[in-house]
């Protein structure tokens, strides 16, 4: 036993000290563990340490501290393994953490247990380790916010609108790159411009209410808004606004997403137009078609009536005055029918260099001498087929337009050029035809330094019946539409009223050959069997009573059902066949085919009130057979008539394409 | 200093019986099944440890230290890469493996496995060699190889180096004990295992 009050050094320190000798008896219980414990160092003293606490009895406790008893080294006990050797219990219940270390004391043959509390340390640690916890998953999530934030915020950069973020002052706090790109606004000016002054100048729009009304009401707006570039132009938007609320839901800025529309309004813009014209041309188109009609039947009933009055000059004159008036109207009528791609048309390869020299000529004659004519041709190749008395018909259009720009100006000049396209020079074309691009085009310009066309006119200078003249039909540039859209080329026109006006037109160069056929002479005139075939009497009638005045047996159909029932009948007597193409029941090209099965040698007329170019390609296959166009130029008849009956069992080609 | 083969085989047989001993009491401590080898023993010169224990060299360790004195003085240590001792904390005390931070809980953990198993070699040596040893409590120090080394009594140039393999359950983590020995300290030691050879 050792006698404590020989070292009270023992009871001031903070560890628990106890010792036991080789057989386990406590001999030390210093003043620590006395206070921890609440066991009297009178009470436990010469006790068994593992009877006192049978809990180190367990092996994990009792072979190691009987290691040290046999004079081994110390050992150590953890609180994270063990959490207490001595059972100390806390105030606020729980035992006291403790860290034990065993030594062996060989001077004194004792084992000396030195007991550290560890109890506020393990709480520190717990706690420590709990904060690092929290803190590390609160680093994650920031990290993964930032990442977002990094992937939302590209995405914002990238987008192709223009976004910009605005506070309640309307200073812009945000722009994207799209934003600087659609306004030509740098960085500099869009941190000095608010939203209403320096973007939205036009007052008018309620811009400003709109901004107003999101801050105010929480309300998201859209609509469109005209912006202004930093250059003063402005384009159309589509505008979007929507609140952005803080934390406490108080509305303190807003997001303007905002997309150019302008492209897409001009796409619209020239959709409609095209959707104008389609119709204007159906609508015109019909109309001209049934007074070509009504104007054949006038034609021969005035040519019969004319042959019938012989005998009365005056009358006679008159039929004749009244025949070159129909002619006229049937020349305003060729005209609508251009417009409409619907008139006769009669394409030839031709080179269109040598041919606008030749117009240029023409033209020379059709202008004031006040006005100086300029040709630019150079020298090149510009194989093109076209119909050469539409196209100069056309041009002389637009000639006669520039002549009239020019009014009475001392200075008038119209220059008329030609070249092909040029993948540099014409670049700016190529934007609103793209077209163009593909290159074997030729671009024709009519320019004149007359009055100009004003900017509201401009669209509409193409359509039918639109003319800011006085006395103007309003079919001069539409024919010159339909012209230029029948040759498969663009046209467009730029003008600065006081500046002049240019047309530009582009045409396809073509090189294609076709056999050039020559006009037969006319023939002897002979009385010919013919079945005449046609759905409209007005055709019909005065047409056979024409070709019986002209000496011919004639028999009617009214359809090609009919014809084709009429025909079997005798089908080895007919000596022509006139046939009109769009019929009910059977159309001409079908009640024709089958008659050819019984006569292969059967000359064939066909008449159209409609383009050629529709009925062409099958027609043109058929021997011995032409293509005409109503109303019929009656001599033309006579002599066709005579030609192919005439050359009846020939194995005539058709001539239809260069028929007129 | 070369070792016969024989002193290598008793040396190596000390330290297995050693830490056989001590993966018993690991055993005991937590429950688990602890297997613990020492696959190799080297006698090593100070310029031939860096060489012999490149990783260990440049890496942080986690070490635990133990003065002995008597028949022959020296240090014995313990050491580990300290995520590989992170890994062994985890295993042994089934905590949640959410830090490789060795705070002065888990520390305190280390230095008691590190005490169980250089209790259990010096055990060994001590018991099969019949010499008496007196030993001081053994510390824990995050280190470096090199001020393990200072600190382990600067003057040593002789080291046995002795890897041991841990297997807790299916967990298997690589230590070292090395004792560092000044020469004529080993020589004692030497001489005492020759004389126990002889008997």
């Amino acid at each position: 036993m050792i006698d404590q009050s020989a070292f009270p050094l023992l009871d001031h320190m903070t560890s628990g000290l106890l010792a036991i000798d080789r057989q386990a008896r406590v001999v030390l219980w210093n003043s620590q563990l006395e206070q921890w414990t609440d066991i009297p160092r009178a009470d436990i003293l010469g006790k068994d340490l593992f009877e006192v606490f049978p809990d180190l009895s367990a092996d994990a406790f009792k072979l190691r501290i009987e290691q040290v008893l046999s004079g081994s080294a110390p050992v150590i006990f953890s609180p994270q393994l063990h959490h207490h050797t001595i059972p100390c219990p806390l105030p606020e219940g729980g035992m006291r953490i403790q860290k034990t270390t065993v030594s062996w004391l060989p001077e004194h043959q004792l084992a000396l247990f030195c007991i550290d509390e560890q109890t506020e340390q393990q709480r520190l640690i717990s706690q420590h380790r709990q904060d690092t916890r929290e803190l590390k998953q609160e680093l994650l999530r920031g990290q993964e916010l930032e990442k977002r934030n990094a992937h939302l915020l590209e995405a914002i950069e990238q987008a192709g609108e223009a976004i910009i973020i605005t506070n309640r002052a309307g200073d812009i706090e945000y722009v994207n790159s799209a934003f600087y790109q659609q306004t030509g606004w740098n960085e500099e000016e869009t941190r000095a411009i608010a939203v209403y002054d320096g973007l939205f100048s036009d007052r008018s729009s309620h811009f400003e209410k709109h901004i107003n009304d999101v801050f105010a009401k929480g309300q998201s707006w859209q609509g469109r808004q005209d912006i202004i570039r930093s250059d003063g132009t402005t384009f159309t938007a589509s505008i979007s606004i929507a609140p952005i609320s803080n934390e406490s839901e108080h509305i303190t800025h807003a997001i303007i997403i905002q997309e150019d529309i302008s492209r897409q309004l001009e796409i619209e813009r020239k959709l409609r137009d095209t959707q104008k014209q389609e119709a204007l041309v159906t609508l015109v188109g019909g109309i001209a078609h049934d007074f070509n009609n009504i104007l054949a039947g006038m034609t021969g009933q005035t040519y019969l009536a004319a042959r019938e009055v012989k005998d009365m000059p005056k009358t006679a004159e008159r039929m004749q005055k009244l025949q070159k008036l129909a002619q006229e109207a049937a020349e305003i009528v060729a005209q609508l029918l251009t417009f409409a791609r619907q008139g006769q048309v009669n394409n030839k390869e031709m080179p269109l260099g040598s041919f606008l020299k030749e117009f240029c000529k023409l033209a020379a004659h059709n202008i004031p001498e006040s006005i100086r004519l300029v040709s630019n041709i150079p020298h090149g190749q510009y194989d093109f087929r076209g119909d050469a008395n539409q196209l100069q018909q056309a041009l002389l259009n637009i000639v006669h337009n520039a002549v009239e720009a020019c009014g009475n100006q001392h200075d008038g000049v119209i220059e008329i050029g030609l070249s092909n396209i040029d993948s540099e020079t014409d670049e700016p074309w190529f934007i609103n035809h793209p077209v163009l691009r593909k290159g074997h085009f030729m671009h024709l310009y009519i320019k004149d330094n007359g009055a100009g066309i004003a900017a509201d006119a401009l669209p509409r200078i193409f359509d039918p019946f639109y003319s800011t003249k006085q006395l103007g039909s309003g079919l001069g540039l539409a024919m010159v539409m339909g012209c230029i859209r029948h040759h498969h080329g663009l046209i467009d026109v730029q003008s600065t009223p006081g500046q002049g006006t240019t047309l530009h037109i582009f045409l396809p160069r073509r090189a294609q050959q076709t056999a050039e056929t020559a006009k037969t002479p006319a023939m002897e005139l002979q009385s010919a069997d013919i079945l005449l075939v046609d759905d409209d009497p007005r055709v019909l009638e005065p047409a056979r009573e024409l070709l019986e005045a002209m000496g011919h047996r004639i028999t009617l159909a009214e359809d090609g059902k009919q014809a084709w029932e009429i025909f079997q009948q005798r089908s080895e007597d007919w000596d022509i066949l006139i046939t009109d193409m769009v019929m009910p029941h059977m159309n001409g090209l079908e009640s024709s085919q089958l008659m050819r099965g019984l006569r292969p040698d059967l000359p064939i007329i066909y008449a159209t009130a409609y383009d050629q170019s529709l009925v062409l390609d099958d027609t043109r296959k058929i021997t011995n057979s032409v293509l005409l166009t109503k109303p019929f130029n009656l001599d033309d008849l006579d002599h066709l008539i005579a030609e192919m009956t005439g050359a009846k069992n020939a194995d005539v080609q058709s001539k239809a394409a260069n028929r007129s | 200093m070369i070792l016969t083969d024989e002193q290598r085989d008793v040396l190596t047989e000390l330290i297995n019986i050693g830490v056989w001993h001590a993966a018993s009491t690991l055993n005991v401590l937590i429950g688990h099944k602890v297997s613990l080898v020492v696959p190799e023993v080297k006698i090593l010169a100070m310029d031939q440890l860096s060489e012999a224990l490149p990783e260990q060299t440049r890496q942080s360790l986690a070490t635990v230290s133990m003065k002995f004195h008597g028949d022959f003085d020296g240090y014995s240590s313990l050491i580990f890469p300290t995520d590989s001792a992170s890994i062994l904390i985890t295993s042994l005390t089934d905590e949640a493996p959410d830090s490789d931070e060795l705070d002065e809980m888990r520390s305190g953990t280390l230095t008691e496995v590190g005490n169980i198993l250089l209790n259990g070699v010096m055990g060994s040596i001590s018991n099969m060699l019949n010499t008496t040893l007196g030993y001081c409590v053994p510390e824990y120090h995050e280190t470096s190889m090199h001020k393990l080394v200072q600190r382990n009594c600067g003057d040593a140039d002789t080291f046995l180096l002795a890897r041991t393999n841990f297997a807790i359950d299916n967990l298997k983590v690589e230590g070292y004990v090395i004792m560092f020995f000044r020469i004529e300290s080993f020589h004692r030691l030497m001489k005492t295992i020759n004389r126990e050879l002889a008997a």
